[in-house]
């Protein structure tokens, strides 16, 4: 009896003597790690493929200070939004800035000092055809900000109002073709615009279609090929973003949900394809390549999932992973639309908004890094700086 | 301390409660510490590789025209700080010579960051290889991880990253604490529910314990009730059966020894088991009274004082053969058998068995004394009658005189040899019981009268007069002819013993039970010495007076055997020169 009760005694001695000592690791003995990318949390951070190799050729951090939206067709300017300060007239704010719209010549490494204006120029589109671009304003009625669709040339002397006044623009609009834009409005209306005409002030400039259903409509896109627009909505009763198809073949447009409760979208016009991103569990995006030809949706990846493009072929797109939902700071990868190949572009970058520019003629990419200046809450200042990466990806 | 089956019962409980808490804190710290070691490990794995490719795209977005290891030592403060910041960890970065170029914190610390092996370590790695160390470092864990840094494959320096797991030590501590609170309250827990459910559980115990007493002290009557179907309850059936069988088995040894006690007191020789020390295990009662044993102990010791029966059993002992042997043993003739006892191959004890021969080997001795007696009574009257026999043969008949008185002697000699086979075959019928009596009722008067009448034929030649008496006597169970033979040797041994002019004296009488006879005459008498001996056959008082009036020593012998035969007795009362009284009573 008495060894029955020593022998607890024992164990638990040695047991407090030890003080907890690991005993499946081994203390001051160095281990030789390799990266062979197994890393905890494969299904929420991305890895790179292997079987692929990508070389970064140059990183340039600081090309231009602003907000990129666009390239040229030819590759040789960025369409941007830089930070200009209020003046005292149009702020009582100090140290206000508005977004207005800049070109940055590429070759020379120069912006085109912006027309000042005391609205927010953003989503910048090229358009080539005209030596212009277009872009939402905002404007502010009844403190509520509306969009207004607008269209420069490219040294800012001529504008021309492509939207009405009447109605609030959708953030989310797009070049169909080098003349034809599409963009919705909040009366639940889609129009494409004749930029040549709408430019020369013809008649007849737009072509609205109403949608047969009243819908929020957000970000809007067509697929000529098929004359079917592509566009998301706003729920505002279950607080959701939702992804529709319509065609617009008919006077009433009638629109097909493709799918419910997703991020973001944009369309791969070349291929006929829509890349998304829905909802997934724990926080994490799922990033969805849906061919609207074959009705099919595929999910490529699945993480924190930031911003997403089409390469200009559309075989490729580009899209950001953050590291943790509440942070700032993503790493940029490319990756082929069939989901493999996936290649880390950038690390660690608090890349801003939706778009990544894809040069039409070499691989590199252009996009926007945000960083916040001063912890002070108060007086807390953001500053865009535009990035471009060239890279060789064999 | 005693510790009963319900304390040990208690503490066994809660050693099990302490022993599976201690091994449940040990597998879940230890799996703790494992996973979390694991996890963190791959982490840095991530976070190294992460940071190589921000390193590289940091370099690569500055001025590099130097090269890049210049611009990786121009621009080291600012990506360890952004790495920090990123990775929400502290970050050093090294140089190709193992020197620090930049920390993202500026804390002291007890260990030399500055010099550490792993760095070392690092720098002799190739791409996509690190390593990683951990370490205790007073009181707190830590992760050490370090990598070689590449810019286009251009091995530029190390990153070091130290990772804390100071949060794991706390939650481990936490961790110890909770588990001794469980503990303790398993404890708690334990003692009551075991010290509760050990009434239930010890009660039938404690009633088997009770009981096991009582069938130890004999009592195989109490059968325990519990009627639960588990191990208590089966092994209480067991032990009712097994105090039911104990029970059968116990009477049948108690019978059995009963028997064998009652089989060995049956035998009439005396039984006498010892043991090697000489103590008897046995001794029935037979050979307590042959060999006068009253006190085992004293009695046995003075047995084995006796000469011929210690040689006797150190004979069968050192020889372990047995063996008979006649012995005297306080004026008995004894006949004693020894054995050893066996049980299987081994010896047990000794074995006594004793016999009585004494009665035997005086009536060998009586026999042998018959056999001499018959054999010279049977041969006087032989010899005479030979003899004259011869004598007629060598004389003839020349003288008719001695012819007549020849003849005479023969045939009264002829006479008296008859007579003798007769009494002895007489004798002969009565001891092997083939003298078979025929019993019916009795008239003595009439059976005294006709004897006496009879008698007094041959008494009125000696001048003897015999005087009857009695009182009106009642009917008896008896042979006619036995008894009639009974008075006629009385009173012929009256006759014989008796002088002319003597009166023999009849009475009979009765009592109570009884009727008494008896006759008496008033001859020389018996000395006292051997009064009782003229019963025995071929006794005679007088030798020469009994052969003169042809006696054959036997008649009394065959009225003691006759009257013994009716259930009655005879005696004898005699003075020398006052006479002598034969009384015998014949029952109702």
């Amino acid at each position: 009896m008495k060894k029955l009760i020593l022998l607890p005694v024992w164990v638990l001695i040695v047991i407090f003597i030890s003080g907890c000592t690991p005993f499946f690791i081994k203390e001051n003995e160095p281990v030789i790690l390799s990266n062979n990318g197994n890393t905890v949390n494969s299904n929420v951070h991305i890895s790179s493929d292997r079987s692929a190799n990508l070389q970064i050729e140059s990183i340039n951090s600081k090309l231009t200070s602003g907000i990129v939206w666009d390239i040229s067709k030819d590759g040789s300017y960025l369409l941007t939004s830089k930070q200009v300060d209020a003046q005292l007239k149009d702020s009582i704010l100090q140290n206000e800035k508005f977004l207005n719209m800049s070109i940055y010549d590429i070759e020379t490494g120069q912006s085109n000092p912006p027309v000042y204006s005391n609205k927010n120029q953003v989503n910048g589109r090229i358009d080539l055809n005209n030596d212009g671009y277009v872009y939402l304003e905002t404007t502010s009625a009844d403190q509520i900000p509306n969009l207004r669709l607008v269209w420069s040339d490219n040294t800012g002397d001529t504008t021309k109002n492509l939207s009405s006044s009447n109605e609030s623009v959708s953030i989310g609009y797009s070049m169909v073709n080098e003349n034809t834009l599409v963009y919705a409005n909040n009366r639940s209306e889609i129009t494409l615009v004749d930029l040549d005409k709408a430019i020369a002030g013809v008649a007849g400039a737009n072509r609205t279609y109403k949608l047969s259903k009243k819908l929020t409509i957000i970000g809007v896109d067509l697929w000529e090929k098929e004359n079917m627009a592509v566009f998301s909505t706003y729920d505002d009763s279950t607080k959701t973003y939702d992804l529709y198809i319509a065609s617009l073949n008919k006077k009433e447009v009638a629109p097909v949900l493709i799918d419910s409760n997703i991020r973001y979208f944009t369309l791969s016009k070349e291929q006929g394809q829509i890349l998304y991103t829905l909802a997934g569990e724990k926080d994490t995006q799922r990033l969805i390549l849906y061919d609207l030809a074959s009705s099919t949706g595929k999910l490529l990846k699945e993480g924190y999932i930031g911003l997403f493009s089409f390469s200009n072929s559309g075989d490729k797109l580009i899209f950001s992973e953050r590291n943790d939902p509440s942070s700032n700071s993503q790493n940029l990868w490319l990756m082929k639309t069939d989901g493999t190949d996936s290649l880390q572009l950038a690390s660690n970058l608090n890349v801003y908004g939706y778009t990544v520019v894809f040069h039409p003629k070499k691989d590199s990419v252009y996009f926007t890094v945000f960083e916040i200046n001063d912890a002070n809450t108060d007086n807390r200042k953001i500053s865009y700086t535009v990035y471009s990466i060239d890279y060789n990806a064999s | 301390m005693k510790f009963t089956f319900r304390t040990k019962f208690v503490l066994a409980n809660m050693i099990i409660v302490l022993l599976t808490m201690v091994l449940l804190a040990i597998f879940v710290i230890q799996g703790l510490l494992y996973y979390t070691f694991n996890n963190t490990q791959n982490q840095l794995l991530e976070m190294g590789t992460e940071s190589q490719f921000y390193i590289s795209q940091e370099i690569k977005s500055a001025d590099i025209s130097a090269g890049n290891i210049s611009a990786y030592k121009e621009n080291a403060l600012s990506i360890s700080e952004d790495l920090a910041r990123i990775n929400n960890t502290r970050v050093l970065l090294f140089d190709l010579d193992g020197l620090l170029v930049a920390d993202s914190a500026n804390l002291d610390t007890n260990e030399d960051i500055k010099n550490l092996e792993e760095i070392q370590i690092a720098l002799g790695l190739d791409e996509g290889k690190s390593v990683s160390v951990y370490k205790r470092i007073s009181g707190s864990s830590s992760i050490y991880y370090a990598m070689p840094v590449f810019i286009d494959s251009e091995k530029v320096g190390a990153l070091f990253i130290l990772q804390s797991l100071s949060y794991l030590d706390d939650i481990i501590g936490r961790m110890i604490f909770l588990f001794l609170g469980a503990s303790f309250i398993g404890f708690m827990v334990v003692f009551i529910v075991s010290n509760v459910f050990s009434n239930s559980i010890f009660k039938p115990i404690n009633q088997l314990v009770e009981s096991t007493k009582n069938l130890s002290a004999g009592n195989f009557n109490e059968l325990l009730e519990y009627n639960v179907d588990d191990e208590i309850g089966n092994l209480t059936t067991n032990f009712n059966k097994m105090s039911l069988h104990i029970k059968e088995k116990l009477n049948q040894i108690e019978n059995e020894k009963q028997k064998l006690s009652s089989i060995i007191a049956s035998i009439e020789d005396g039984v006498i088991a010892m043991d090697l020390d000489n103590r008897a295990f046995i001794i029935n009662q037979a050979a307590r009274i042959i060999l006068d044993i009253h006190d085992e102990k004293a009695g046995m010791q003075s047995l084995l004082d006796k000469q011929d029966l210690a040689e006797m059993i150190d004979h069968v002992a050192r020889e372990r053969t047995d063996l008979s042997k006649e012995i005297d043993y306080d004026q008995k003739r004894l006949h004693v058998y020894c054995n050893m006892i066996r049980s299987g191959s081994n010896t047990i004890g000794i074995l006594l068995v004793v016999r009585d021969i004494t009665k035997l080997v005086e009536l060998e001795n009586q026999q042998r004394l018959f056999i001499s007696s018959v054999s010279h009574e049977l041969r006087t009257p032989l010899t005479t009658i030979i003899g004259y026999s011869d004598l007629l043969q060598r004389r003839g008949t020349e003288n008719p005189e001695l012819l007549q008185k020849s003849l005479q002697t023969i045939n009264s000699e002829g006479q008296r040899l008859l007579r003798l086979v007769s009494d002895l075959l007489d004798m002969s019928k009565l001891e092997n019981a083939q003298f078979s009596m025929k019993f019916s009722d009795i008239d003595l008067n009439i059976l005294l009268e006709e004897v006496i009448s009879q008698m007094k034929i041959k008494s009125n030649k000696y001048n003897i007069d015999i005087l009857y008496n009695s009182t009106d006597l009642p009917l008896i169970k008896g042979d006619f002819d036995r008894l009639k033979q009974v008075m006629i040797n009385v009173l012929d041994n009256a006759i014989k013993y008796s002088e002319s002019g003597d009166i023999i004296k009849v009475l009979a009488t009765t009592t109570e039970n009884f009727v008494e006879i008896s006759v008496r005459d008033f001859g020389p008498g018996i000395p006292p010495e051997i009064k009782d001996k003229i019963f025995d056959p071929f006794y005679r008082v007088d030798e020469d007076r009994s052969r003169n009036h042809g006696g054959s020593g036997l008649g009394l012998a065959i009225v003691k055997d006759i009257v013994q035969r009716h259930g009655g007795s005879v005696f004898v009362e005699s003075q020398p020169d006052e006479g002598t009284m034969i009384q015998f009573n014949l029952p109702l």
